[in-house]
């Protein structure tokens, strides 16, 4: 096959086809190119069940598929069972595509029937099953299924759909379980009511309107094939009230139970399902024919010689029809008395369907393979995935993706015979970074080639399907405990592919975007800081990013970037100078390198021990530094951590401390046994594995097992455990493909060689001596690589870095940073001296600073405090709580640079918190126009309750002015409607109005105004006229922002609106009874006429002739009248009609209205009294009778009377 | 010291605002009710004398009304020598008393305003006692001495019962008179006139008193036929007035 061109050198290549990738890695596509199968396929993950309940062994593929096509087993059926995703589909088609291609060499003995889950609809599968068969049954099978293909609307569809349910309903109904049937024998005229099907028939995307694609439409995605959505669903039934109140009487009483009561809605979904099983009438089929068009099938078949292998991809695909085929499909050999050919049936199926299956179909299964494999570590199940299994499985499609789709099908055509994978592309293409690339990203060998991992490795292969199949926070799920393919092929490996192709020859990889995406985002803020100051902050956070990815522990306090990773993505090392980088994989600068050179030169001779001449200056290389022209190499100094230590040393004089000088002085002695092994011709295989040769096989064999031994006593029993023998790995090996787990990587170095030299040496029986220190350190290195391997992952990230990657914090940890930032703001706030902030520090509160990330209801405060996602503030939140824990700082001069970075962090927020106190700064106590407002206002109200003379200093006013306002006082009743609205609002407003301006006028002193300590020389001048012109004093400007708190806006609005009526009609009030009373008293003194009036009324009712409401009280009230006070209240009331102003409100305010308003009742009283006793008075006037006639009468009568006695007593 | 207040629309020269309250003023109908209170008063004291001398005047005009017609009766019944027998004495002392009563009324008329100055129920109860004595003596003078008794027994025998309606009639008429005192000398004589009457009509009847005895006996008890047979006069009496006709024999 002819390639395409190779890539570009590193960095930033996209190695791969741009346009072939979506279709490789696409996992939504219905149908997987052939192509794109063969290549990409891995051996799929099985297991079976063992015989114990529980146990399941793993099961390879080639071995099932083996036994599959030639077993003699007389059950016919095998069962391929996993969730969606897990590859049961694929591998069905892998049974397909085996069986077609071992045909040719077993003399066409299968005729392979394939049921795709692509198959457009029901009618399609079953016309699958027939394809090339000619008998009278399925001849006839063929034609219903033609006449049933009628072209029809998509409503003519749903409508015939619902028709054919209500039958299957009307006609199985009675065979349904007892407490399913009184509801199945309901249904039919529910679905036939006209308000009830018109709702299912229009329902969008309705179970309608599914059943019927299903049936006759055209399937284009996988999500089309999900079981669930053939199912019906609780809402399907959810009626409206109004459908209910529509459907016709025979339908009603069901429809309104179901518009009601779930459980009837599930209920009937129970039956519907049941029903929706056996609608293979809409192809027209009647039960029993394609049983019967399979035995005629397999007849026919036997009469060929050949066996049947039917394979299902996936049994929803035969919904409608699914019980009559596993039914078809577990018949022998034998059908009565007539034989039919072998039946080899593999059909995939979900969990939950396997679950559902009768037992008469389970107990003819042959084989129930699983796909549901778990992953590795992941919940400890043994025979899981390993970090290999997922590289091997992962570079198959990466290695795919590199090939155009046209060099993929020439590839597919080649291999019709024999099944090859697909040749390594970095191997074909001669890719010029192949070398680096596979050192850096990782490689796995397929066949005999290997397979690039690039841009991925398989440690972030791993780390990143966990993270796209991490289960949300409370929730539980088995959804992805199994290896999902899918999951990983489209959720991993294309996006990564896909945000690489965009970002790569931009050099913008790895985008942040991808690091959110997968929920990364354990580098330390320290760092991320630390690397956005070293470099550009783009560049840092490319550097941040790319350690999220490819680090093998980001969450560490100096995370790095495994060897060529930054090379290849075109970033700068992650060194602190220029030998950490060259330890790292970078070169050194010319200049530097020939100034070592002399110098390591000059050390080195010194510790040789013969002769030297061949040993110069110029035979010296370091590695990864490419020098033209050179003479033969003595000595190459290779790339270690302690090497770069060394040469640092050496090239700047004043790091020469006492350890490097013994650091230095060990390696010296190493380069010098080296150089004297050179030219001595000493030279052993280490020697030359140390230029680029392999260790012998047998002697890496012997090494491995002792470096692991001596390994292992440096290590705790816990991680000795789970550091395998064969994870030792030395330069130049063969790749092992069965690694798994931690990693070894012996790479050349001259310490590295004197290790195994010497575990070389004691191996032939040589006697132990102690280690040399450069072996000793190199042995501890190890030891340390791989226990940082082996708690990859354990270091989490802390709650800063967590929360400033986007991670949800808890509200205990919320309500612990909010006082943490409260504090710090409150003190970088000078409340006393700031004008105007100190009554305002209420307004500042720890609960109204808000996280990035947490929830947050609607404000409720003008002042609050948002802190949003940022390495600044997870560092400042940081350095605040190690404040407060009262950490050590372990270096002094990072916590004092933390420090400076905290004091601007919280010199901004503190700005942040000014900005947004100010407006009520300037609205509020700080301003002298507002003081003023509220002191004349509450002036106003003093004068307003008559507590202050006309005479009143300035400072005595504002002393009434600041007085409390009694709650318990009553309201003046018998004052104008106007002056008891504004005593109203005094009474509501005046005591939060007088605290404000309490303590608006208090002296601040640690934030703090309670002290009372009142500076009033800013509003006594202004109380010197409270109502300058007359006028109530106006809102000042901007009176929206004044403090809510102090009610000064409602007040002040009230008393702008309300004084001056108040006034008028109080003035009015007063001239009014003025003239009154001294109408009445018609110009005596009230004194006088109350020395007239007593007597009288005291007299007239003791002769009970005071008549009149009140009469008899009278004497007593014109008693109890202070007559002489009233005087004076004439007086002052008919004064009032000529002042105005504040004289005037001081004169209303002072009246005693009561005591004026009892006096005008007593009067009027009196008058009315005086006017109805006068009147009775004369009425009853008329003179007595004349007497003296009735006594003469009488007399008489006496006389007469006594005659007649004495003529009775005669 | 209350200052004076001054009357701006009333003050002028010839009316001095001091002392001198208007008519309508509050001062000025004080001191107009004071006075009309105190006239009021006397007054009313005067009208409770009068209202008591107008009541003790209808009692003592009902008690002269009630005096002066026994007065009347018993001066009939004098002039007709109808007998009637009167505490006198008890009349003695009521006509001291009345005298006493008009001395004290003519020295000092108030002593008869008081609610109990004139014994109005000693008066009724001494004229009351008169009047039952009169109405005695009357019942006593107008029932005959037979009465209803007579009549009854004579109307049971056929012979005597047209006389017996006749003396029944007469009896009534003087039942009616005896029911009420006489008024003038015109009820006398009508009483004697009815008297007269009956006396004739038994004599007409010739009847002794054995014959009576016996039809009043025979109508209740029964009259026992020896004794019958063993006064022939009677039975002669019986034959005569053909009373036997109308006789049954029953036995005991």
């Amino acid at each position: 096959m002819s390639l395409s061109q190779p890539p570009g050198e590193f960095p930033c290549v996209v190695c791969w086809d741009r346009a072939s990738r979506p279709r490789v890695l696409d996992t939504d596509a219905l149908r997987v190119l052939p192509e794109v199968f063969q290549a990409t396929h891995s051996p799929s993950f099985l297991q079976e069940e063992g015989v114990a309940a529980g146990i399941s062994l793993r099961l390879p593929e080639d071995e099932y598929v083996t036994r599959f096509l030639t077993h003699d087993d007389p059950r016919p059926l095998d069962l391929i069972v996993g969730g969606s995703g897990t590859g049961k589909s694929h591998l069905i088609r892998w049974l397909a595509h085996e069986a077609q291609r071992r045909n040719t060499g077993a003399g066409e003995r299968w005729w392979v029937v394939l049921v795709p889950r692509s198959s457009a609809n029901l009618a399609e599968v079953v016309r699958c099953i027939l394809r090339g068969f000619e008998g009278e049954v399925v001849s006839h099978l063929q034609g219903e299924l033609d006449r049933a293909a009628k072209p029809m609307s998509p409503e003519e569809a749903c409508r015939r759909v619902l028709n054919e349910l209500e039958l299957v309903l009307r006609r199985d109904a009675p065979s349904l379980p007892a407490e399913e049937r009184e509801l199945g024998g309901l249904l039919p005229d529910l679905l036939r009511d006209p308000a009830v099907s018109r709702r299912l028939l229009r329902a969008e995307d309705g179970i309608l309107s599914r059943l019927s694609a299903h049936f006759f439409g055209h399937r284009e995605s996988v999500a089309e094939i999900d079981p669930a959505r053939l199912r019906w669903r609780e809402e399907d039934l959810r009626l409206t009230p109004l459908e209910v109140q529509r459907a016709a009487l025979d339908a009603r009483e069901l429809a309104s139970q179901l518009m009601t009561d779930e459980q009837e809605r599930e209920a009937a979904c129970a039956v519907l399902n049941r029903m929706t099983a056996a609608l293979s009438g809409l192809l027209g089929l009647r039960r029993g024919d394609l049983t019967r068009a399979l035995k005629e099938i397999r007849k026919e078949l036997l009469r060929r010689g050949r066996e049947l292998v039917l394979l299902l991809e996936d049994l929803s695909v035969s919904q409608g029809l699914d019980a009559e085929l596993l039914e078809a499909l577990i018949i022998g050999d034998r059908d009565g008395d007539e034989p039919l050919c072998r039946l080899r049936a593999a059909v995939g199926l979900t969990g939950e369907d396997h679950a559902k299956l009768r037992d008469n179909i389970l107990g003819r299964v042959r084989k129930t393979v699983l796909c549901n494999v778990p992953v590795a570590d992941s919940d400890g199940a043994p025979g899981g995935l390993s970090i290999d299994d997922f590289a091997a499985f992962a570079g198959r499609y990466l290695n795919a993706a590199r090939y155009s789709l046209q060099e993929l099908q020439t590839w597919s055509k080649e291999q019709e015979a024999e099944q090859h994978p697909l040749p390594s592309y970095c191997v074909r293409v001669r890719c010029p970074n192949l070398s680096s690339c596979h050192t850096a990203f990782g490689s796995v060998t397929v066949g005999a080639e290997p397979y690039g991992l690039y841009p991925l490795t398989p440690d972030l292969l791993l780390r990143l399907y966990r993270q796209a199949t991490r289960q949300a926070p409370g929730t539980r799920s088995e959804r992805f405990l199994s290896f999902n393919p899918r999951r990983l092929v489209g959720g991993v490996l294309n996006e990564v592919l896909d945000q690489a192709e965009r970002t790569l020859t931009e050099r913008h990889f790895p985008p942040r975007h991808l690091v959110e995406q997968f929920g990364l985002g354990a580098v330390d803020i320290a760092v991320r800081r630390r690397l956005e100051e070293r470099h550009r902050a783009d560049l840092g956070g490319r550097i941040v990013n790319a350690l999220e990815l490819y680090s093998l522990d980001p969450a560490a306090g100096e995370p790095r970037l495994p060897p060529g990773i930054a090379e290849a993505l075109g970033l700068p090392a992650l060194a602190a100078d220029e030998f950490e980088a060259w330890a790292g994989g970078a070169s050194l600068a010319p200049r530097t390198s020939g100034a070592l050179r002399n110098l390591l030169h000059a050390a080195v001779v010194r510790n040789l021990e013969g002769k030297a001449e061949e040993f110069t200056a110029s035979s010296i290389t370091f590695e990864g530094v490419l020098e033209a022209a050179k003479t033969k190499t003595v000595l190459t100094i290779r790339r270690s951590a302690e090497a770069a230590g060394v040469l640092r040393g050496l090239a700047d004089p004043a790091r020469q401390t006492g350890d490097w000088r013994t650091l230095a002085e060990r390696w010296y002695r190493l380069w010098a046994d080296e150089v004297g092994r050179e030219l001595g011709g000493r030279r052993d295989e280490f020697d030359r594995w140390l230029v680029g040769e392999r260790l012998p096989e047998a002697m890496c064999e012997s090494l491995r097992s002792t470096l692991h031994a001596e390994l292992g006593t440096r290590l705790a029993q816990g991680e000795r455990a789970r550091f395998p023998q064969n994870a030792v790995v030395f330069a130049g090996e063969q790749s092992r493909t069965e690694r798994g787990g931690p990693v070894l990587a012996v790479r050349r170095s001259a310490s590295a060689a004197d290790v195994l030299r010497e575990l070389s040496r004691r191996e032939a029986g040589g006697n132990e001596t102690a280690w040399r220190d450069p072996a000793q350190a190199q042995l501890l290195e190890w030891a340390s690589e791989v226990r940082q391997q082996l708690h990859v992952g354990e270091t989490e990230p802390d709650l800063f870095t967590a929360w400033v990657s986007g991670a949800p914090v808890d509200d205990g940890t919320l309500s612990v940073w909010r006082a943490l930032v409260y504090d710090a703001v409150s003190a970088a706030i000078d409340w006393d001296t700031e004008p105007g902030l100190a009554p305002l520090s209420g307004l500042f509160m720890a609960r109204y600073i808000h996280f990035e990330g947490q929830f947050v209801r609607s404000p409720t405060t003008p002042v609050e405090l948002r802190i949003a996602r940022s390495t600044e503030a997870g560092l400042a939140l940081r350095t605040l709580q190690a404040l407060r824990s009262e950490a050590a700082p372990a270096n002094p001069a990072e916590a004092e640079e933390a420090l400076t970075d905290l004091w601007h962090w919280i010199q901004t927020r503190a700005d942040e918190v000014r900005r947004q106190l100010h407006p009520f700064a300037d609205a509020g106590p700080g301003s002298v126009a507002v003081r003023v407002f509220a002191a004349r206002v509450l002036a106003i109200g003093a004068l307003l309750r008559g507590r202050v003379a006309p005479q009143t200093t300035p400072t005595e006013l504002l002393a009434h002015a600041l007085e409390p306002w009694p709650p318990e006082e009553t309201e003046p009743s018998e004052r104008s409607t106007a002056w008891r609205t504004l005593w109203h609002a005094f009474h509501r407003h005046a005591e939060l109005a007088r605290t404000w301006l309490l303590s608006a006028l208090a002296c601040p002193k640690g934030a703090e105004t309670r002290a009372n300590i009142l500076d009033p020389s800013s509003v006594l001048s202004a109380l010197l006229e409270v109502l300058p012109e007359g006028q109530p004093p106006e809102l000042p400007e901007g009176a929206e922002q004044l403090p809510a708190e102090s009610r000064l806006k409602e007040l002040g609005r009230e008393v702008c609106e309300r004084l001056s009526p108040a006034l008028a009609a109080e003035q009015q009030a007063c001239t009014a009874w003025a003239a009154r009373v001294g109408e009445l008293l018609g110009g005596e003194r009230p004194e006088e006429l109350a020395a007239v009036l007593e007597p009288a009324f005291r007299e007239a009712a003791a002769q009970g002739r005071l008549l009149g409401e009140g009469a008899l009280e009278l004497s007593g009230v014109c008693l109890s009248l202070p007559h002489r006070e009233l005087e004076g209240l004439l007086e002052a009331a008919g004064r009032v009609a000529s002042l105005e102003g504040s004289a005037l409100l001081c004169a209303l305010g002072a009246l005693n209205r009561q005591r004026m308003q009892e006096y005008l009742a007593f009067l009027e009283v009196s008058s009315r009294v005086l006017d109805q006793s006068l009147s009775a008075l004369a009425e009853g006037g008329q003179g007595a009778k004349d007497q003296a006639a009735l006594e003469r009468e009488i007399a008489t009568l006496l006389d007469e009377l006594q005659k007649h006695l004495s003529t009775l007593a005669q | 010291m209350a200052r004076k207040r001054t009357r701006p629309d009333t003050k002028t020269e010839d009316t001095p605002a001091k002392d001198t309250p208007t008519p309508s003023s509050l001062a000025a109908r004080a001191a107009e009710l004071r006075r009309l209170v105190g006239e009021r008063a006397k007054r009313d004291e005067q009208a409770v004398v009068a209202q008591g001398l107008e009541t003790r005047r209808e009692e003592v005009r009902e008690t002269v009304q009630v005096a002066a017609h026994l007065a009347g009766v018993r001066e009939l019944f004098s002039s007709a020598e109808i007998g009637v027998s009167l505490g006198k004495s008890a009349l003695a002392q009521l006509a001291a008393s009345a005298a006493a009563v008009r001395r004290a009324f003519l020295d000092d008329p108030r002593s008869l305003a008081k609610p109990r100055a004139f014994d109005r129920g000693e008066y009724q109860r001494v004229l009351s006692a008169t009047r039952d004595a009169l109405v005695s003596a009357w019942r006593m003078h107008v029932a005959p001495p037979d009465g209803e008794g007579l009549a009854g027994v004579l109307e049971r025998y056929e012979p005597f019962r047209k006389a017996a309606l006749g003396l029944k009639e007469v009896q009534q008429a003087l039942s009616t008179q005896a029911r009420s005192l006489p008024q003038k000398a015109e009820d006398l004589k009508r009483v004697r006139t009815l008297k007269e009457r009956g006396a004739a009509v038994l004599r007409g009847l010739s009847l002794d008193a054995v014959l009576i005895d016996f039809l009043t006996r025979a109508q209740t008890d029964g009259y026992g036929l020896e004794e019958l047979l063993e006064n022939e006069t009677l039975v002669e009496q019986l034959r005569t007035t053909g009373l036997l006709s109308c006789l049954r024999i029953v036995t005991a």
